[in-house]
């Protein structure tokens, strides 16, 4: 039983590293704010959900894994809102012609 | 294992730190020193200093990141920007390098085992009421020390307003700041503060509540609380501040002269000046722990803010709620 | 409550004396948010008032008991707690800070910010947390509370620089907060390493484990040249003097006094302190001479400087730069000799005096800039007869800085080359006396040609009499500290330095 819920830890961490290294490289990679934006956003609400995933077996108590699973779901709106500003902020610029990079 | 850890958090602390120094323009630069603001938390998290952390995050990273943030965008619309030269730099970095080669050397040197007074601290904590001995240090063991630091972000507090230009016929700090942003508030970001709020005040009460026993503490409690106000701001949830409001300034002073009632009474209900009285030190210590995270927070709020500006009372928008 | 680990010392009246003169000047804080500045003014002076009879009745204690007083702060003892103590030398400076700041408040109290109603309301909070930031600095026997102490003084004493609300005073104010900053980072490493070492943060608790140790180790080294660096940054000692004359002289003429009369005093006892108190004697000999060095630095130099500006305040301000300096020259006379007494005291008058008559000087120079309407050294001719007191009063500060007798400069000239020459220090002997000429250049190039018959019939902007007052009384002050006795003085002796179980009893 603890070996499975290792191996399920493993295996989610190892997922959850793989979305987080993806949103890095789009962030690096992508041509414009608003596709790297996009990507990193997406990519790490992802990879954090296969995280924590991977660690409530780990989480020893229900009130653990309940107290992730809230984490979890906070930065899911915080991040999304928070694209969601960058973007327009990004757009702003660029309708000014104020962009960077 | 973590020993690889531990090396690739201490470079990327450098890698960071070498940012904040080298970035192109100011704005760069504070966002390099909010980032090595959270590395920083995760060395003292490493090293089990949780406190410390949440206070690096909360003050050394946000909220001194934040009004390093004003100050850079005020730096953009200055005229002319001093940078230091090169030769400034590198003797900067020289220094640096030094002082920093020579603590490492000293620190290393340090006996062991080490004196310490954690194991006083434990002996006399029972004697609080309290079970987290940082918060036992803070309040207690070294409370004038924390009172007297509440007093010196109410200075700066004072200096800061003290910049705000002259102004005839009403109080010399009367108006309104400057908005934290002129761009009208995006429905994300109204959105982001309704959703925030209840959860950043269910924070700011279990910091201070739980800091009696676990780490975290009012200082922590006081960030997040600064935080929320700001948040609410920037989203034009709230209506910015009118800076002679008796109210506010009841607010602002409230945690240091609680703190301060509290030790003068320590003549009368125990022993001495912060003497706590016996029995009820932990409803007492509780009670001033509150007024200093309301305190905290909204002067941290109002740092952020800074001095009345010129013309702030007649901006449109400055009371939309 | 408590289980102290050293004997509480009984309650006296003292003791909780040493706790109001820190705490109370703070609610100088309320009428800045509630009242008017007329009841904040009222209220400072009342409180600046308490404090010099506050700071009077701990030296008398002092003096009569012939011990020194103490309280430990919630009754924990230290190393756990933290301990207020004022022994002989703490006790003098409380008074002489008390009285300096009290002159300010009457200097200031019809003058500042006639046209700027900005500043009366911040004036008085900031003279207060000032009172408070000193009297801790002066009293507290704990290495991490005299850094809050000296955080508490920058924050009050930066924004007094830049009140007028000039461009140029904000720059000044920049620099000296960023010097200030840079001294705090590196007192509080110093402090780290020394916690490290010994697991407590009290001075006496320290000073005796260094005192008993064979061989003082390489930190305690480096925590005492990092603190030492950090306090010279703060008091604008030779190397790092840059920050103050702007800031200084830029000041309103009763912050500019304060400034330089009390503030940089702070961090300047604090060296001594260090050095005298804590280090083991053996360090403090061998760094006596370094550190003397820098005094030396800063006599000649911005005795040099202080010669070559064209502006009486700057003048006035580099002289502060300069005059300092006589405080390091103290520390190898001071450290690990038979006759250290004499310096010490030497050292202590020197504090005193310098601070009574560079505030009345600032004071003259602020009076002679509003009755000009500016401060320039080629135009001061014929103010002699214009504002015969305010010159009296310059003149006079002016002779304790040369040292010309009878002056508490001069006292403390002659007690300090007699103990140099005691130790035959000829090098310090010549430092000393070639800053005595550079002084007399200095304030001589002012009283010269203010005295002369002015070129054409000067416009006078009438001034106040009772403000000039207030700068004779403190030149006066200065005047009479020639009288005390040339010999090393018993009441700088009481309770220093100790362990805790001799300062309690």
């Amino acid at each position: 039983m603890s070996l499975a819920a290792d191996i399920f830890t493993v295996l989610c961490l190892l997922a959850g590293l793989v979305f987080f290294a993806a949103g890095s490289i789009g962030l690096i990679r992508l041509p414009d704010p608003l596709s790297r934006l996009h990507g990193l956003t997406k990519a790490d609400n992802v990879g954090l959900f296969f995280v924590v995933l991977g660690l409530l077996p780990q989480a020893g108590s229900v009130l653990a894994a309940v107290k992730m699973l809230l984490i979890w779901l906070l930065l899911q709106v915080a991040a999304g809102t928070v694209a969601q500003i960058l973007a327009e902020y990004a757009q702003a610029l660029g309708r000014s012609g104020g962009g960077r990079r | 294992m973590s020993l690889f850890f531990d090396a690739a958090l201490i470079l990327l602390a450098i890698v960071v730190a070498l940012k904040v120094v080298t970035g192109r323009d100011p704005l760069t630069d504070v966002i390099a020193f909010i980032a090595y603001g959270i590395v920083l938390t995760l060395v003292w998290v490493r090293l089990a200093a949780v406190d410390v952390a949440l206070t690096e995050v909360a003050v050394g990273s946000g909220a001194t990141g934040l009004v390093l943030l004003r100050a850079a965008g005020a730096a953009a619309t200055a005229k002319q920007e001093a940078r230091p030269g090169r030769v400034t730099k590198g003797l900067a970095a020289l220094v640096s390098l030094v002082v920093f080669l020579l603590l490492a050397a000293a620190v290393l040197a340090w006996p062991k085992p080490q004196p310490s007074l954690a194991l006083a601290v434990a002996e006399h904590l029972p004697a609080t009421g309290l079970g987290n001995p940082i918060t036992g240090v803070l309040i207690v063991f070294r409370a004038l020390d924390t009172l007297l630091e509440t007093v010196v972000l109410l200075l700066a507090l004072v200096g800061i307003w003290a910049l705000a230009p002259d102004r005839t016929g009403a109080r010399a700090w009367s108006g309104t700041p400057a908005p934290l942003s002129g761009m009208t508030p995006s429905g994300a970001q109204v959105l982001l503060a309704q959703l925030l709020l209840p959860v950043g005040l269910l924070v700011t009460v279990y910091q201070f509540w739980a800091g009696a026993n676990v780490p975290a503490g009012a200082f922590q409690g006081g960030a997040v609380l600064g935080a929320m106000w700001v948040l609410l701001l920037l989203a034009r949830l709230a209506p910015l501040p009118r800076l002679e409001q008796p109210g506010l300034a009841v607010l602002v002073l409230a945690g240091p002269f609680a703190f301060l009632a509290t030790g003068l009474a320590g003549w009368v209900w125990a022993g001495g000046f912060l003497d706590y009285p016996e029995g009820i030190e932990k409803p007492v210590i509780i009670v001033v722990e509150a007024a200093i995270v309301v305190s905290i927070g909204v002067t941290l709020g109002l740092l952020v803010l800074g001095p009345a500006g010129p013309q702030a009372a007649d901006r449109p928008g400055a009371d939309a709620s | 409550m408590s289980l102290p680990m050293i004997a509480a010392p009984p309650p006296t009246l003292a003791g909780a004396l040493l706790v109001l003169v820190v705490v109370l000047p703070l609610l100088g804080f309320l009428p800045f948010f509630f009242l008017g500045a007329r009841i904040a003014e009222r209220l400072a002076l009342g409180l600046l008032a308490l404090g010099l009879i506050g700071a009077l009745a701990i030296a008398a204690e002092v003096s009569g008991s012939g011990a020194a007083v103490a309280y430990f702060i919630g009754g924990w003892a230290p190393p756990l707690g933290v301990a207020l103590r004022a022994d002989g030398f703490s006790a003098l400076m409380l008074a002489m800070t008390a009285a300096a700041l009290l002159a300010t408040g009457l200097f200031a109290m019809t003058g500042i910010g006639a046209a700027r109603p900005r500043m009366p309301p911040v004036f008085w909070p900031l003279v207060l947390a000032a009172a408070c930031a000193l009297n801790l600095a002066f009293t507290a026997e704990d290495l991490f509370t005299l850094f809050v102490a000296l955080e508490l003084l920058t924050f009050a004493a930066v924004p007094l620089v830049c009140l007028d609300g000039r461009p140029a005073q904000y720059e000044a104010a920049l620099r000296y907060l960023l010097y200030a900053l840079f001294g705090s980072a590196l007192y509080l490493l110093g402090v780290v390493l020394i916690y490290g070492l010994y697991g407590t943060l009290d001075i006496l608790l320290i000073a005796g484990r260094v005192a008993v140790e064979a061989r003082s180790p390489p930190a305690l080294m480096l925590a005492l040249a990092l603190m030492s660096v950090g306090l010279m940054a703060k008091a604008a000692l030779f190397p790092f003097y840059l920050w103050l004359p702007p800031a200084h002289a830029g000041a309103p003429a009763a912050a500019s006094a304060m400034l330089s009369a009390v503030v940089i005093k702070a961090p300047l006892f604090l060296l001594l302190r260090l050095w005298l108190d804590l280090a083991p004697q053996t360090l403090a000999f061998a760094a006596g001479p370094l550190i003397a060095a820098c005094g030396a630095g800063a006599i000649l130099l911005c005795g040099l400087f202080a010669l070559g500006q064209k502006r009486l305040k700057l003048m006035i301000a580099y002289s502060t730069a300069a005059q300092i300096g006589y405080l390091c020259l103290v520390v190898p006379l001071a450290a690990g000799a038979a006759d250290g007494g004499l310096a010490l005291t030497a050292g202590a008058i020197h504090l005193v005096s310098h601070a009574f008559s560079k505030a009345a000087m600032f004071m003259a120079a602020g009076l002679i800039y509003e009755a000009l309407g500016h401060d320039r050294m080629d135009g001061l001719r014929g103010v002699g007869r214009a504002l015969p007191v305010s010159l009296f009063a310059f003149a006079l500060g002016g002779a304790s800085l040369m040292g010309l007798p009878p002056s508490g400069g001069f006292t403390a000239k002659v007690m300090l080359l007699t103990a140099a020459v005691g130790q035959q220090a000829w090098w310090i002997v010549a430092v000393v006396m070639a800053g005595g000429l550079l002084a007399a250049g200095y304030v001589l190039k002012v009283i010269v040609p203010a005295l002369q018959a002015p070129d054409r019939p000067l416009e006078i902007t009438p001034v106040s009499r009772g403000r000039e007052m207030v700068a004779l009384a403190l030149a006066l002050g200065a005047v009479a500290l020639g009288f005390l006795p040339l010999e090393p003085s018993p009441f700088l002796a009481i309770g220093r330095p100790g362990a805790w179980a001799e300062a309690v009893q």
